[in-house]
């Protein structure tokens, strides 16, 4: 019964720094009343300039809080999960208060009506077809004539020399990507600003930028030959440009997996003009890893949480691709389960490594994998000062430019199992389970 | 570099259609390419040939594993209490962090694994709690300093905590960094003092004066005769600096030559008869006056008789006079000798330990700071009391504390926690400030320092009284007085709490 959540897992939820504090501050039972908590929700309320009713739906940590605050979770409903956490016996199972019923009920509705709504198009006249068919040749049509331009960038690239390109400003790749933008290319235009960052940022900074501009003109190629591409891959070739699905689309299209699955680590990217941030998942039968991705703009915190570090049985469903990575949780099923002693994973770095072989030659736009390896060590080589994973046979994995004395202090150089991210260059280290507990590592100024 | 890339750095403009070899099996699916568009092809084939090496990754080859860390004799704390660690360590209310690590050390206990690098980097920062520190690391934490250059300090401090040497104490005498060699030099003092004194007069020529002056300090440890002379060539010393620690050393040494000198210099200053202590200025100099830190143009002034007086022993007075340390004190008579005489007994008092002597001379203190006060003057008084033992400052401090508040810079030497009367009085002089705070009344400076040392250093006992509400006056009449004393005493309240939970969770 009751919530299974660390501090630091709600501290790592918290909009900034100052949010934190204040949450801290309100996770004593002095300011709270009417506290209690059942299998779905923990409810208080919080004398503050006003008294504010905090209600939180349980298990997706979904926080309404009555405040006028615009940061989201604010601190009333960081304080009331804090509180929950720290000192559970302050929290009593109870009988909900109306207003947490009454909003409980209009939240299961809603999600009623998302679910039982008819699929696009089903009941659609044949007048509204008829518009959106034309909606899509026109985008069709508007996409091609952007990814020729695309083509025709690129070969001038390659004509004048990348050389040249050591003393563009920003503004040269910006230009192009808008050309992408306006062409409704929105995965090309994205695709473009990462390029912005290649020159003059490594060595073989010129071979690194070929190698993505040959990937990028695999694309448009593929993207030109798309009848004689699988169907799954077709979808993959679109999502690339930019097509995006809607949740429902998922939905109705997607694969869905059911299984246990651990919230293995995030990792937050910023990105034009505000950040994504990668969730990855296991499968604890299925052994499928799984990517959650939100996207924040403008500062706007991401809309769900996710309680790293934990197991939770749900249903999820991958966006269609040939090679299914990026998914959604369509249903939670049943409260957090403890997390395994093991992670699902190989033991050997070369296993991993034919893997991720295996996807590229499938999908080979693939840029992330996620790596769990049984029995590796984290090490740090004070010569060259890098850190490595290193597996019992004596191969090593770079991680990622950084300081991990974390993983230095939970492993005192014995082997444990790992999490990372994989870019195909170095490893980003997620977390490690050590004697049977698990650790998130928390980028961003928090870990 | 690989034809392709230097075709592509240069551009297919430049140099033509190159033939587009990887030397990978990608060669052949290049054939497949129409000839006519190179700078397509050659994209292509960029494309396809770096998949072909991502595919092909290949592992590096691990560098050496360390060995594996000690197992743990000591148990970590409670989930609770690493918590409560964790904001400690990240600055919130940093200044209980001393106590919760005294707490942790006297209980057993050792730091959580996954607090090690936030503690270890936090010691780095702040020198001061180094020394605490250290002995929670745990065996984990002392094994994970070793690969951290700037956590040095925990192998530094548990080597001297040992007073042991490490095996390559020779090396680190010789090529260490300044502090490394002090430690090494230091360490020596205590185990083998002939050997650290051979070491220094081996580089002694050679080393610049900073350094002359660090190590030379070392030479408080174990000091004796045998250090005479080459403290005697330190007083010919260049840099006045290192002169004058020389001096004060040499004078601490029973017999030496310096504090013989010392000491016929002073006996021609003071006499003592019929309960009057009589000072009579310098009139000669010797031939020693200069190395032995005596300005040879202002013979007179009280400066050098003070600098004399100072340098002496109090105990030769008791001897030379037969008299006590109370009735020493209580002799000087002539208005103009009062503080030039407290003040060098005082400091002669705290060079050479000499306990007897320090009451008597604080409650001079005390009585000469009813008619002046001197920010010296409040200092030396303040170095005196912490040589007292708690039960004995505690007290007079109250008195100070009573007479006038800028004693308040007392309160920070005494060791914590307080006795539980000095904590009650403490706080009962607060609150009373508390009710009864005027708009624009002065010293809001000082009451605020005594609350924040109050807030670390109450004992348990008190902490009841303490976490009651306060009163106050009404905000409306003293604006913000009141505010500033209603966030102050929150501040105060919510330090106590945590110390409270750390003391609950840590035992």
């Amino acid at each position: 019964m009751g919530i299974q959540i660390t501090a630091n897992q709600i501290i790592s939820m918290a909009p900034d720094a100052s949010s934190t504090a204040a949450g801290k501050k309100l996770a004593n039972t002095k300011y709270w009343q009417q506290i209690g908590q059942n299998a779905d929700a923990l409810w208080g309320e919080c004398q503050g300039s006003a008294l504010y009713q905090v209600r939180i739906a349980l298990p997706t940590l979904t926080i309404q809080c009555s405040c006028p605050s615009r940061k989201q979770p604010c601190k009333h409903g960081l304080g009331l999960l804090l509180l929950t956490a720290n000192t559970p016996e302050a929290v009593p199972v109870s009988e909900p208060p109306e207003w947490i019923t009454a909003w409980l009920a209009k939240r299961a509705a809603a999600s009623k009506r998302k679910e039982t709504q008819e699929p696009p198009n089903a009941t659609s006249s044949s007048t509204a077809t008829a518009i959106q068919r034309k909606t899509v040749e026109k985008r069709l049509a508007q996409v091609n004539k952007g990814i020729e331009l695309l083509d025709l960038w690129l070969n001038d690239l390659v004509r004048n020399g990348l050389g040249n390109l050591e003393t563009q400003p920003a503004t040269f790749w910006e230009k192009q990507a808008a050309q992408m933008v306006d062409a409704q290319a929105t995965g090309l235009a994205s695709y473009i600003r990462r390029l912005a960052s290649i020159p003059n940022a490594s060595p073989n900074w010129s071979e690194k930028l070929l190698a993505q501009l040959g990937k990028l003109a695999l694309l448009t190629q593929a993207f030109h030959r798309m009848e004689q591409l699988d169907a799954a891959m077709q979808e993959d070739i679109r999502q690339l440009i930019g097509w995006n699905l809607k949740e429902e689309e998922v939905l109705a299209h997607g694969e869905h997996i059911t299984d246990n699955w651990l919230l293995l680590g995030q990792a937050v990217e910023d990105i034009e003009r505000g950040r994504a941030q990668r969730t990855w998942l296991v499968g604890t039968t299925t052994r499928r890893s799984a990517l959650l991705l939100q996207f924040s703009f403008a500062g706007t915190p991401f809309s769900a949480h996710y309680q790293l570090g934990s197991c939770q049985k749900a249903e999820l469903v991958y966006w269609p691709s040939i090679q299914p990575q990026r998914a959604l949780i369509a249903t939670r099923l049943g409260e957090i389960e403890q997390f395994p002693e093991h992670l699902p994973g190989g033991e050997t770095i070369e296993a991993f490594l034919d893997d991720v072989a295996t996807i590229l030659a499938r999908f080979p736009w693939r840029d992330r994998f996620l790596c769990t390896l049984c029995q590796v060590t984290p090490i740090y080589d004070a010569t060259s000062c890098r850190w490595y994973i290193c597996d019992q046979h004596g191969h090593a994995l770079p991680l990622v430019k950084g300081e991990y004395w974390q993983l230095l202090a939970l492993s005192g150089g014995a082997p444990v199992d790992f999490a990372g991210e994989w870019d195909g260059e170095a490893l980003l280290p997620l977390g490690m389970l050590v004697n049977k507990t698990y650790h998130t590592l928390l980028y961003g100024g928090k870990g | 570099m690989n034809t392709l890339v230097t075709t592509a750095i240069v551009g297919t403009g430049q140099v033509g259609n190159n033939k587009l070899i990887t030397k990978t099996p990608i060669d052949t699916l290049v054939t497949q390419l129409p000839a006519e568009n190179t700078e397509h092809s050659l994209l292509l084939t960029a494309g396809a040939w770096a998949i072909y090496r991502q595919a092909g990754y290949c592992a590096e080859h691990a560098p050496a594993i360390p060995q594996l860390a000690p197992v743990e004799v000591q148990a970590s704390c409670s989930a609770k209490a690493a918590l409560l660690l964790a904001n400690l360590l990240q600055g919130e209310h940093s200044e209980i962090l001393p106590e919760a690590l005294e707490h942790l050390q006297q209980a057993h206990l050792r730091l959580p694994h996954e607090l090690l690098p936030q503690a270890l980097a936090y010691g780095t920062q702040n020198k001061a709690i180094r020394t605490t520190l250290v002995f929670v690391l745990g065996e984990r934490g002392r094994w994970l300093s070793q690969f951290n250059q700037e956590w040095k300090w925990v192998h530094q401090l548990l080597l001297q905590a040992e007073k042991s040497l490490p095996a390559n104490v020779e090396t680190m005498w010789q090529e260490g960094a300044l502090e490394q060699r002090c430690m090494v030099l230091r360490n020596m003092r205590e185990i083998d003092p002939a050997r650290a004194r051979d070491w220094l007069v081996e580089v002694w020529k050679q080393e610049k004066a900073e350094t002359r002056i660090a190590f030379i300090t070392a030479f408080e440890v174990n000091l004796s005769l045998e250090d005479e002379p080459l403290l005697e060539k330190a007083l010919d010393d260049r840099s006045t600096n290192v002169q004058s620690i020389a001096i004060s050393l040499l004078a601490r040494i029973t017999g030496s030559a310096l504090a013989q000198r010392m000491q016929i210099r002073a006996d021609a200053i003071l006499s003592y008869s019929k309960g009057k202590i009589t000072v009579t200025t310098p009139q000669t100099i010797d031939e020693h006056w200069k190395r032995d830190g005596l300005n040879k143009d202002d013979v007179t002034t009280s400066a050098t008789l003070q600098r004399i007086v100072a340098l002496v022993p109090p105990s030769h007075w008791e001897q030379r006079f037969a008299t006590t340390p109370e009735k020493l004190v209580g002799a000087i008579k002539a208005k103009e000798d009062v503080s030039i005489l407290v003040e060098s007994w005082s400091k002669a008092a705290l060079l050479h330990h000499t306990m007897s002597w320090i009451s008597p001379l604080v409650d001079m203190w005390q009585h000469l700071h009813k008619k002046s006060k001197s920010d010296t003057d409040l200092e030396l008084t303040i170095q005196m009391l912490t040589r007292l033992p708690p039960q004995e400052a505690e007290p007079i401090i109250v008195h100070l504390l009573f007479e006038h508040i800028h004693w308040n810079a007392a309160l920070t030497v005494l060791p914590r926690p307080w006795s539980h009367n000095f904590g009650e009085a403490c706080l009962q002089a607060l609150q009373d400030h508390v009710r009864t705070l005027k708009k624009n009344e002065a010293g809001y400076y000082e009451w605020k320092q005594i609350m924040d040392a109050a807030a670390i250093a109450l004992p348990e006992s008190c902490f009841e009284r303490a976490l009651q509400p306060w009163e106050m006056p009404e905000e409306e009449k003293h604006g913000w007085v009141i505010s500033y004393w209603r966030r102050n005493v929150t501040v105060f309240s919510e330090v106590l709490r945590i110390r409270k939970q750390i003391m609950e969770e840590i035992q």
